[in-house]
């Protein structure tokens, strides 16, 4: 029972990295109903930009993490500049085909530079863990967790509570009637990019700090998470992308510790299929109407 | 000379893949299960060939059957979902059958070992081309004419009823349910017709490199098919062929920026989108072909 | 503009293959060709086997050449270097082109398993059918693992570190050294055949008859990067033995993961991820670990050649690219025992020669003992040594 319990301790923990992706990836396509395709690497990104920090320049990780997120955040603002804005009105697959452009440049960019090897992220705590009831509860994990939440909070509130938040969700209820209001809907846009695109950076960070080795293969695998957590919690729904990412998490972990790995992609996918099949606005998400 | 001719031969099946992916966009909707129905088709006709030992001409009719059919009873039930949900719902059935394909093991025992497909090892051994003599010149000549027979079969659908009725679904679906179009079943035909085109370039696939594995046909493939037709024209069925065959030659004759190939895979990717959304082949430009064929006849007073 | 894409490709490469048609003994060069992973995924490997081959060129070249026809010539690779970008699709229209214009007598490649597949899978399979459309074209492979790949054609060669003809020799020593072990765990990169394949063809048969249980066996993601649920299920299961069959980070990830969880099976073997990023990644977490390999850089000679291939390559040779050294060597003797005439007539001929010799080879001087062609399949026998990785470093293993 402790076995289980440890799994699933583990894996909610772990899987709030994937809550961070999912909540980055609705901000962007919650309010202006625009998928990010670059967002992956923009993930990837956040995390080889924290570890030359780290391993050349001997930055502390606090910092490093900081300076990955800003970078991000400029990268994102660059692809919605170039790759989206000018798009807006056209048919549904252009942001699809240029994002996916995006990411491939991106991708290659870092590839040139760190090439397609395993690098190691040194922390200092990789092997710390403490003891609390009975169950194992990595340092590493807790750093995470503590960070996910910060930000979830520190999210929340601003979305609810500063006039920038509240444009911002006026502008997901209705974007002509918010820029009537005085709205200025172009540089939201770009502030909500940038602020999704800082959360995927720490999201990567946290994910390479857990597990002290990256490469650039880090981007596609966190995009197909991504897709999977929204889907599940709820499309333009943060507390499900949170919801999702944790509960992602978990199916993984305890499928990976009773049956052979190779059933875990089965069941992340399949999840998703019944998903979109019963119940396709996730768990949280919004009511859709299905037929167009 | 064998070079150019398989050079053609891999052009000819990633048009047929992209044919698959624009038979599904006629209706407005995008799949990411393309891959998966190429690969299906794939194992299919391969377990024809060597497990069954029957033709080949048998056996790439009977994987498009098969793929026909699973894209049918897959369509009726995702078809009722959205855009973007669909296309979600088609990339999580496009690994499914990738982690089945990774568990499937079919052999026979012959002199020289097992054949057929064995799970994770993938499945070796295609020889069917080698062992009836088939040259390279007779494969690619019949990956052409298989092409030819699709590019009639498409140019008819462009100017049927039916061709119209997709039109419009994919114009307008709200509309065309208003006229009286059955809307879900007509995605779901486009939908089982994408599925058969694309296994009948699986099965062509599966014959010219012996082996496959199960990773070959994951969402990376669909991918590749969104592209084709993405940079070539959504809106046509020569957008599908000129993509197809615009990507898979271009970093052949380009082996100078072999090195930057993908930075300039994915400017390209970005502009062509940029600054023709539709594709290469839009509708301006089908607008222009048309005119072109019409010039030598009377003024046309039917503006498209 | 497009339209003239493709008839334009057409012509230009009629164009450059009629240019090939003269005799290449003029040349002073006998011709052969490399399908290579250049760029892209896969890079890492073909960076050393186009530096082994390259270091192996420039040696015999400087010492005189290869003696066809009673004359000298020389190695000439790079024109006929190719890049297939672990394409198999390119790999295969890339073997055809060495083949039909270029012209080669044989070919280096294709460096990625499942490329090689493919690429054997097109050639004939019995010499002298003729109902056979396969080509006709030696080729020899040095970076492939996957097991089988010797058999699959008579003119598919392989000078690679053969597992299946090495553990079987090496793995009971081990064994019996560590043991007494009954159970075994397996991890490998489920994305790729290698793993199954080695499990199936050579680790399974092999623990059997040892009596060695096998417990568990997973294929981990490419991508993943959490293994606490993987390990924490070995802990549960507790086998003696952990073998991991996949790609260096795997093995760092699998062992960082371990050492956090505190899992110590008695004996860790691994395959497939001979390299320094293993050490250099996974660290103190790796110590222990134990592999078979068929290159010991300590040798005299490996040692000199691994000094020549740093300065060439920027990184240390692997055995891939000690195998890809090796292979030209092979290549240079069975041309030389053959009665080769070297021009652009006589390739399907020479070819057919250049394949009997291949056959033929018996102790050749490899890097680190002698090399015998097997009797029965195309691949070498090869000395093998069991390493384990002691203080940050790959040692020479003894019971």
């Amino acid at each position: 029972m402790s076995f289980l319990l440890q799994q699933i301790l583990n894996g909610a923990m772990y899987g709030c990295t994937y809550a961070l992706v999912g909540i980055g990836f609705n901000l962007v396509f919650g309010v202006m109903n625009m998928i990010n395709l670059a967002y992956g690497e923009v993930i990837m990104a956040g995390a080889f930009i924290a570890l030359a920090l780290v391993v050349f320049l001997d930055t502390p990780l606090l910092l490093a993490g900081l300076a990955a997120a800003a970078a991000c955040a400029v990268i994102g603002m660059i692809v919605e500049w170039t790759c989206l804005r000018p798009i807006r009105g056209a048919h549904y697959m252009a942001p699809l085909l240029t994002t996916i452009g995006a990411s491939i440049i991106l991708l290659e960019i870092f590839i040139k530079i760190f090439s397609t090897e395993e690098w190691l992220f040194p922390t200092a705590f990789e092997f710390s863990q403490i003891k609390v009831a009975g169950l194992t509860v990595r340092v590493p994990y807790l750093i995470i967790l503590g960070v996910s939440l910060t930000l979830m909070i520190a999210l929340h509130f601003w979305i609810t509570r500063t006039q920038n938040g509240r444009a911002v969700r006026a502008m997901a209820e209705n974007v002509d009637a918010a820029r009537l209001m005085g709205i200025n809907v172009d540089a939201l846009t770009s502030l909500t990019f940038a602020l999704a695109c800082a959360l995927g950076a720490i999201a990567g960070v946290l994910i390479a700090i857990s597990s002290s080795i990256v490469s650039t293969t880090l981007g596609s695998e966190m995009l197909l998470k991504g897709f999977v957590v929204i889907v599940l919690g709820g499309l333009g729904s943060i507390p499900g992308a949170a919801l999702g990412g944790v509960l992602l998490g978990i199916v993984e972990g305890v499928t990976v510790a009773y049956l052979p790995s190779l059933y875990r992609d089965f069941f992340s996918f399949g999840l998703l299929m019944i998903m979109l099949m019963a119940r396709p606005t996730g768990l949280m998400g919004k009511r859709i109407a299905e037929r167009a | 000379m064998d070079y150019a001719l398989t050079l053609l031969s891999t052009t000819g099946i990633n048009i047929i893949l992209a044919l698959s992916m624009y038979a599904v966009m006629s209706t407005g909707q995008l799949s990411l299960a393309q891959g998966a129905m190429f690969g299906i088709g794939a194992y299919a006709a391969a377990w024809c060939t060597t497990v069954a030992g029957l033709p080949l001409w048998f056996a790439l009719p009977v994987g498009s059957a098969i793929a026909a059919l699973v894209g049918a009873a897959l369509g009726a039930v995702l078809l009722r979902l959205k855009h973007f949900y669909f296309a979600i719902a088609t990339l999580a059935f496009g690994e499914l059958v990738r982690v089945f394909f990774l568990n499937f093991e079919w052999t026979v025992e012959t002199s020289s070992g097992p054949i057929g497909p064995r799970g994770q090892l993938g499945f070796q051994k295609i020889y069917y081309l080698a062992e009836h003599g088939w040259t390279v010149a007779q494969f690619t000549g019949l990956v052409w004419a298989i092409l030819a027979g699709l590019f009639a079969i498409f140019a008819l659908l462009d100017v049927s009823r039916m061709g119209s009725a997709f039109k419009m679904v994919r114009d307008d679906e709200v509309v065309a349910a208003a006229v009286g179009l059955n809307t879900t079943a007509i995605k779901v035909t486009a939908f089982s017709l994408g599925s058969a085109v694309a296994a009948l370039g699986g099965g062509l696939y599966a014959h010219f490199a012996t082996f496959l594995l199960p990773g070959y046909f994951g969402f990376a493939r669909s991918f590749e098919a969104l592209i084709y037709v993405a940079i070539g024209g959504i809106d046509t069925f020569l957008g599908a062929i000129v993509g197809a065959a615009f990507l898979t030659l271009i970093p052949e004759s380009a082996r100078i920026v072999q090195d930057y190939r993908m930075i300039v895979f994915g400017l390209l990717l970005i502009l062509v989108v940029l600054f023709r959304p539709r594709g290469v082949i839009d509708r301006g430009t089908l607008r222009w072909l048309r005119q072109l064929f019409r010039s030598r006849h009377a003024p046309d007073l039917a503006r498209l | 503009m497009r339209k003239w894409i493709l008839p334009s490709a057409i012509v230009a490469m009629a164009l450059a293959s009629a240019g090939a048609a003269h005799a290449f003994m003029d040349e002073g060069t006998v011709r052969v060709g490399h399908i290579g992973i250049l760029t892209g995924p896969g890079v890492d490997y073909g960076t050393q086997v186009l530096n082994g081959l390259k270091v192996a060129q420039d040696e015999i070249n400087q010492a005189g050449g290869v003696t066809v026809a009673g004359k000298k010539v020389k190695f000439d690779l790079a024109p006929y270097v190719y890049d297939s970008a672990r394409n198999v699709a390119q790999a295969i229209a890339l073997t055809r082109k060495l083949a039909l214009s270029d012209k080669v007598l044989a070919v280096f490649g294709p460096v990625s398993s499942n490329e090689a597949v493919s690429v054997f899978g097109v050639l004939q399979r019995k010499l002298g059918d003729s109902v056979d459309t396969g080509l006709q074209l030696p080729i020899m492979n040095t970076s492939a693992m996957r097991d089988g790949l010797g058999e699959m054609s008579p003119w598919a060669f392989r000078n690679a570190t053969v597992e299946q003809f090495l553990l079987a020799e090496s793995l009971p020593k081990v064994i019996a050294a560590r043991g007494p072990i009954k159970t075994a765990s397996v991890v490998y990169l489920g994305s790729e055949d290698y793993g199954p394949a080695m499990l199936k063809s050579v680790y399974g048969p092999l623990l059997e008859k040892q009596g060695i249980q096998v417990v568990s066996a997973d294929g981990v993601h490419e991508g993943d990067r959490d293994y606490s649920a993987l390990i924490g299920k070995l802990m549960r299961l507790n086998p003696d033995m952990l073998i991991l069959l996949a790609r260096y980070d795997v093995g760092a990830k699998t062992m960082i993961e371990a050492k956090r969880q505190g899992f110590t099976p008695k004996l860790v073997w691994a395959s497939g991820m001979i390299s320094q990023e293993l050490i250099k990644t996974g660290r103190a977490a790796v110590e222990g670990m134990m592999m078979v390999s068929s290159y010991d850089a300590t040798v005299p000679r490996a040692a000199e050649v691994a000094k020549k291939f740093k300065v060439a390559a920027g990184v240390e040779m692997n055995e891939f690219g000690a195998n890809s050294y090796e292979a030209l060597y092979l290549l240079k003797a069975a041309i030389e025992s053959s009665d080769l005439r070297n021009t652009a007539e006589s390739v399907e001929e020479d070819r057919r020669k250049l394949q009997a010799a291949l056959r033929q080879i018996k102790g050749f001087p490899g890097l680190i003992g002698n090399i015998d062609m097997h009797p029965s399949v195309n691949d070498t026998i090869k000395q093998g040594l069991v390493v384990t990785i002691r203080n940050g470093q790959f040692d020479v293993w003894k019971p």
